[in-house]
């Protein structure tokens, strides 16, 4: 670039080189920003090993999650007398192998919560950013049907349509959406309100831009931050949802391994045979308190206010 | 090429109708430079927003023509006016550091304006070609690097210099500056006007600059309109309302600039306040902070007064 004559080739050269060089260094930066915070850090670590568990539940799980046997009963996690390394947290009251169950059971919700928050999430977005952007009759009426979802408690709720419904897979994803959108519709329409008055909204329509473009080219990127913290703290949340409806014996049905019709079947046994409820328990407990962690840590990262210190 | 005919754009607030642009008239050749100069709130900006129709809610425009090309933009369809913003005409904001978005870079921003009129499709390297020469065309150094900054890593008179290159991508006949000196430091400002100066002549390209600074006006401008409370009183060249300015408000405007060398004189202000919009009193605006008030100006309409050539006055005075 010191030469005299700088041909348009070596322009361009120069600009990929560059675009590399600064989207490379920009991931390292982020990648850095999320070791600085531990938390995030733990957090992403404990969530992404859950993710390839769920994934590769097949191969890594010792025995059939379904198999029953009646010799089998009842046999304690391996570092308790009785115990055996075979059966890693013991089996339960049909003799299935309770670490197999948890490792699939881990897909159920990691699946319920993902494809939840997913849907419900893009649906709020939408509906929030078009009625945060124009305001008027739509924004009124969308308002106050979110007002009136949110006037009534979850599980509460959840437990009323599930009973009409009747439980299975779909219908507990599609109920759990019924609700959950709200959260995202009332974040991104006040955003978009705060949004939508500055000043380069204003240079955007002068350019001639459309409003589509205007809402979901230039308003979206500058609010998906506080969106996207909002989305990996619900993920936890639907989990946790999902396990109640489960334990009820609304949610997913058994013999699919769920978490929380583990914690439910192993009840009646709690004074002899305690594992049979814990050890989803404490399965459910990781990994909700990681994907916390982790929703947490991008907040302090991507919100720069609170960086401020 | 550009012919405004009484324009006027209400404002409908709870505290009754505001005139904010009251039967405007102008008109541009092609490559003239105007001056559309007044106080804050008597309407400039908004003169400007209604030539692309983007009038703030709750105000409208309720009448007048403005021709541009043989077309009524008034009466153009939202969908055909986004062909004429950023287009044909664009606009430069006061405020560079609040009018580029945040979020993106540089670079994809002029890119973007570009996008939005391609009619003919181009290549992303003959876009970003484009994009680079506009960044040197308008006198920033390096474009690759700025072309891969953001925003907040440009400082001011370097951000109106990027926001002057979204403006200047499409060849615009008209480019509608709104203060873009008024967040600039001198020294910025000085450069930036020595900028627009020369795309006007390189370019040919027509500009319409909204200031309350007169030696801005004096410095730049060919043509200058005064504007006071949605209505110009007073048009004409520069060096006709410069050294000799008619209405007594433009007089009162010209007192209150402090002269350099010039220690004896006290600066002069002019009495009173900028009327209330929404009560204009009957007649003149200007009435009650005149000098020169006869009892005739508080009644009825009066009407702009052709003086010399491309000289128009509207006062009694001279009627």
């Amino acid at each position: 670039m010191t030469g005299l004559f700088v041909t348009q080739k070596d322009l361009q050269k120069n600009i990929k080189f560059n675009e590399k060089k600064i989207w490379w260094k920009n991931f390292k930066h982020s990648i850095r920003e999320l070791i600085k915070c531990r938390t995030a850090f733990i957090g992403t670590i404990i969530v992404l090993s859950f993710i390839l568990v769920a994934v590769i539940a097949p191969v890594i799980a010792p025995h059939d999650p379904l198999k029953a046997s009646i010799i089998k009963r009842f046999i304690p996690p391996f570092w308790i007398e009785g115990g055996s390394t075979t059966y890693f947290f013991g089996t339960d009251e049909i003799g299935r192998d309770i670490f197999s169950r948890i490792i699939y059971g881990a897909r159920v919700s990691l699946l319920v919560g993902l494809i939840t928050v997913s849907i419900s999430g893009v649906l709020g977005t939408v509906l929030g950013s078009i009625a945060g952007y124009y305001g008027g009759r739509f924004d009124a009426i969308l308002s106050r049907i979110a007002d009136l979802l949110l006037s009534f408690p979850d599980l509460i709720f959840a437990i009323f349509l599930m009973a009409i419904t009747g439980p299975g897979f779909f219908n507990l994803i599609l109920i759990l959406c019924f609700k959950s959108w709200v959260n995202f519709f009332r974040l991104s329409r006040g955003e978009m309100i705060s949004e939508k008055t500055k000043e380069y909204i204003e240079a955007a329509q002068a350019l001639g831009e459309s409003d589509v473009q205007i809402i979901f080219k230039e308003i979206l990127p500058n609010i998906i931050h506080s969106l996207l913290v909002l989305a990996t703290l619900r993920v936890g949340y639907f989990i946790i949802l999902e396990a109640s409806l489960s334990f009820l014996g609304l949610g997913i049905q058994p013999p699919t391994p769920a978490w929380g019709s583990m914690i439910n079947s192993g009840r009646a046994f709690m004074l002899t045979s305690w594992w049979i409820s814990t050890m989803p328990g404490i399965a459910l407990l990781v990994l909700v308190l990681s994907i916390n962690l982790l929703g947490e840590g991008l907040r302090d990262i991507l919100d720069p206010r609170l960086k401020l210190e | 090429m550009l012919k405004i005919c009484n324009l006027c754009t209400n404002f409908f607030t709870y505290r009754g109708i505001v005139k904010a642009v009251d039967g405007l008239s102008l008109e541009m050749k092609e490559g003239e430079v105007l001056g559309l100069v007044g106080e804050s709130g008597c309407g400039k900006s908004i003169t400007l927003l209604s030539l692309l129709g983007l009038v703030p809610y709750p105000g409208k425009i309720t009448g007048g023509e403005v021709w541009f090309e043989e077309e009524n933009l008034l009466k153009k369809p939202t969908k055909e006016m986004r062909h004429f913003r950023g287009n044909k005409i664009s606009m430069i904001f006061q405020d560079p550091m609040t009018t580029l978005n945040p979020v993106f870079r540089v670079g994809e921003q002029i890119r973007e304006s570009l996008n939005v009129h391609n009619y003919k499709k181009i290549s992303k390297n003959a876009e970003k070609e484009k994009v680079l020469k506009l960044i040197k065309d308008v006198g920033l150094p390096s474009p690759e690097q700025i072309y891969q900054q953001y925003p907040h890593q440009l400082s001011g008179g370097m951000q109106q210099r990027i926001l002057i290159a979204i403006a200047l991508s499409c060849n615009p006949k008209i480019i509608l500056a709104d203060e873009p000196t008024t967040a600039l430091d001198v020294t910025v400002q000085a450069q930036i006007l020595d900028l627009l100066r020369k795309i006007n002549n390189d370019f040919g390209t027509a500009i319409i600059m909204v200031t309350h600074d007169l030696g801005v006006v004096a410095e730049f401008c060919q043509k200058v309109a005064v504007m006071y409370a949605g209505k110009i009183i007073e048009t004409g060249s520069v060096e006709q309302i410069i050294f000799n300015p008619k209405h007594p408000y433009t007089q009162g405007l010209l007192k209150s600039i402090p002269r350099i060398g010039d220690k004896k004189t006290k600066i002069q202000s002019i009495p009173g306040d900028v009327p209330d919009l929404a009560a204009l009193p009957s007649g003149c605006a200007f009435y009650p902070r005149c000098n020169k008030s006869m009892p005739d100006c508080q009644e009825g309409e009066i009407l702009l007064k052709v003086m010399e050539k491309g000289r128009q006055v509207r006062c009694l005075l001279y009627s």
